[in-house]
């Protein structure tokens, strides 16, 4: 199977949610919002852990959102703790895609990027999705972000 | 087609990415005989970009792959000696996004005859070396030995003995040839098809080996010599060859480079010119003793009153040379270099057997013209060159072992890596291609010891085409993680260390690492 890429650039300030393909990544949705707004963010699993089920999900939720609720899900146990978010309990296969979703309200910092690390444990290992570009490695591609939602400035 | 997309900025944006489930062969594995075919398996279907395999000796060969199934791709190997084998390889995904890592692999028997740290070099190239230099040795202890034997001792030495002392000098001389061209593989871990190359002889005669050859040339020539010349001429001829012996033994080998030198050396130089003397003196007293005549007992005679003067040297001299090499006697067991002392101790022992059975219950016997006590003598005697050959044989194989002085003293890189919340100690041992171990220590910010959760150690040498190879480091109980790296080339690599701090954090950060080609003799 032939595959091209194609690589284009936004720029700043232009918001859209991005209707993209099936990511391998665990990422969320939308990558954008207003600071300060009240935002419901998915979490996306499109698969396990190199093929094994998915058994349980842990966020981390940035210090800054203090204010935050996870939506419950069926066959799945929901927990909070402070600063932390998690879906256990359940199974969710490999082949199958799931959305877990967080209500919170988003600090009023515009500009600024939130990073939610996010630990997904499957039946047979685990998959962390933490990594965090560091000002010493720029532009660098990393294997396992964290997913990261950014802040964008308050309608007037 | 899928588009990826980049958003300025640097907000990170999810990639899809396939990842390595599996290979054949599995990474840090060891194989008993080559594979013929390689396979990688990946989480979805993907493209490959570059296919590389990189042995020991830097050489990198491009592969292609075809496709069994989906997400499985399959390379023919080519035909790989044995050692390490990197295999390099770099994909891509549906999305365009790239992935790309290494497979280390060995084939072969990791560390058979040698210490681990040396890079592994083909089977053929040890055993020639090992052949060449065992007929080279006993080149110069029969013949050089010999030569002075039927000058000094024996009295109207027979044209058989003659012929045999020049034959083993003539022996030694033109396997000088092989052993030279095999040491040159050996250093370099080359195939056999690099003898063609002037560089691999050049290289294999600097320095001590080189030195060895050209001794040995003159005290082969000198045997030669002397048993064409006559009266003292060829006596002198004959005991310049001799010596040529110790000085040969002495120019090179692991014994003659160790401290203190001043003691080494000489009891080198003892242990081989008093061996030459006594190995020398067998075949020749064998043939004397078929004729059954007053020349014959003469000889015998001369020869028991020179022996102990022989025999007494050559075992001080060994005695010291081991004491040294091994340093204590827990090495004789746990130490290649050990285990081969003790083979050829047994050899010694044997042979003194049998030569005291040949002084104390044939000689007298003998001498006096007793036939069957001849006929004994010579059988005794068939059987300790046998043994000589074997012990010479066996001494042989310290070429391949580290003595266990050496190994005290291993050598490492170390470095210092700083992350924006975490520093770490890395320590390469012994930064040698090959085996190494990577230890590393790991501290918060303000040099703190810092409790990591999992650690990832990540070595890639791009200069040599050889993509990141991980490895899961263990923590020993003294809190120092510790992984294994085959690395096949000496120099320059990146180690990376992924430590992760806690379930949501992780540290990532790179330093320059260096392996050095270790220093050989």
């Amino acid at each position: 199977m032939q595959s091209k890429y194609f690589k284009a650039l936004f720029a700043m300030g232009i918001g859209a949610t991005l209707a993209g393909p099936a990511f391998a990544h665990v990422t969320l949705a939308p990558k954008e919002a207003q600071a300060g707004s009240d935002a419901e963010i998915a979490f996306n699993v499109p698969h396990g852990c190199d093929g094994s089920a998915t058994t349980a999900l842990r966020i981390k939720v940035p210090d800054s959102v203090t204010t935050f609720k996870p939506q419950p899900k069926a066959g799945w146990t929901v927990d909070v703790k402070p600063g932390e978010v998690g879906w256990s309990g359940g199974r969710l296969p490999d082949k199958v895609t799931e959305a877990f979703r967080l209500q919170a309200v988003l600090p009023a910092n515009s500009g600024a990027t939130l990073y939610f690390p996010v630990v997904q444990e499957c039946e047979k290992g685990v998959h962390r999705w933490i990594e965090i570009p560091q000002s010493t490695q720029p532009s660098e591609r990393l294997r396992d972000p964290a997913p990261a939602l950014k802040l964008t400035p308050k309608a007037p | 087609m899928l588009a990826v997309v980049f958003a300025a900025a640097g907000a990170s944006v999810a990639f899809a990415h396939a990842s390595l489930l599996s290979s054949d062969p599995a990474d840090d594995t060891v194989l008993r005989t080559a594979p013929q075919k390689l396979t990688l398996t990946f989480s979805e279907p993907v493209d490959p970009q570059v296919l590389r395999l990189i042995d020991n000796s830097g050489a990198a060969t491009d592969l292609s792959a075809n496709r069994a199934g989906d997400s499985t791709l399959v390379m023919k190997s080519p035909s790989l000696v044995p050692g390490v084998h990197v295999l390099s390889w770099r994909v891509v995904s549906s999305d365009g996004h790239p992935i790309a890592g290494s497979i280390v692999f060995f084939v072969g028997h990791r560390e058979a005859m040698r210490g681990g740290d040396m890079a592994a070099t083909s089977v053929v190239a040890v055993r020639g070396l090992w052949i060449s230099r065992l007929v080279v040795y006993l080149g110069l202890l029969g013949g050089c030995g010999g030569a002075f034997f039927i000058r000094w001792i024996g009295v109207g030495a027979c044209l058989t003995a003659r012929r045999i002392v020049h034959a083993a000098s003539i022996g030694g001389l033109v396997f000088l040839l092989p052993a030279t061209g095999f040491q040159g593989l050996d250093l370099f871990g080359e195939s056999a098809a690099a003898l063609i190359q002037p560089g691999l002889w050049t290289a294999a005669l600097a320095g001590s080996f080189g030195g060895f050859v050209v001794c040995a040339v003159l005290a082969l020539l000198a045997a030669i010599a002397a048993l064409r010349l006559s009266g003292t001429a060829g006596r002198m001829v004959a005991l310049l060859a001799l010596l040529g012996v110790g000085v040969a033994f002495a120019a090179t080998g692991h014994a003659a480079s160790a401290n203190p030198r001043w003691l080494m050396i000489p009891a080198v130089f003892i242990h081989g010119t008093a061996l030459a003397f006594w190995i020398g003196a067998l075949a020749p007293l064998g043939m004397a003793l078929n004729r059954p005549t007053a020349d014959s007992a003469a000889t015998l005679k001369r020869f028991s009153r020179w022996i102990p003067w022989s025999l007494a040297p050559v075992l001080v001299a060994g005695l010291v040379l081991a004491t040294v090499q091994l340093g204590s006697v827990d090495a004789l067991a746990t130490s290649d270099y050990g285990q081969v002392f003790l083979a050829k101790l047994i050899g010694v022992a044997l042979l003194l057997l049998l030569a005291a059975l040949n002084r104390y219950r044939f000689t007298d016997r003998a001498e006096h013209g007793e036939g069957t006590a001849r006929q004994w003598l010579r059988r005794a005697i068939a059987a300790e060159l046998l043994l000589v050959v074997l012990i010479v044989g066996v001494s042989g194989l310290w070429r391949f072992t580290v003595p266990p002085r050496l190994s005290a003293t291993e050598e490492s890189f170390f470095t210092h890596l700083h992350a924006e919340k975490a520093m770490a100690d890395i320590t390469i041992r012994p930064a040698h291609p090959g085996s190494n171990t990577v230890a590393v220590s790991l501290q918060t910010a303000d040099e703190r010891p810092l409790d990591a959760k999992e650690l990832e150690i990540v070595l890639s040498n791009p200069d040599a085409g050889i993509e990141p190879i991980r490895r899961t480091a263990k923590r020993g109980t003294d809190g120092l993680w510790q992984a294994r790296f085959d690395l096949p080339v000496a120099g320059r690599w990146t180690a990376g260390l992924d430590i992760l701090i806690s379930d949501f954090e992780q540290v990532s950060a790179e330093v320059p690492v260096l392996v050095n080609s270790p220093t050989r003799r």
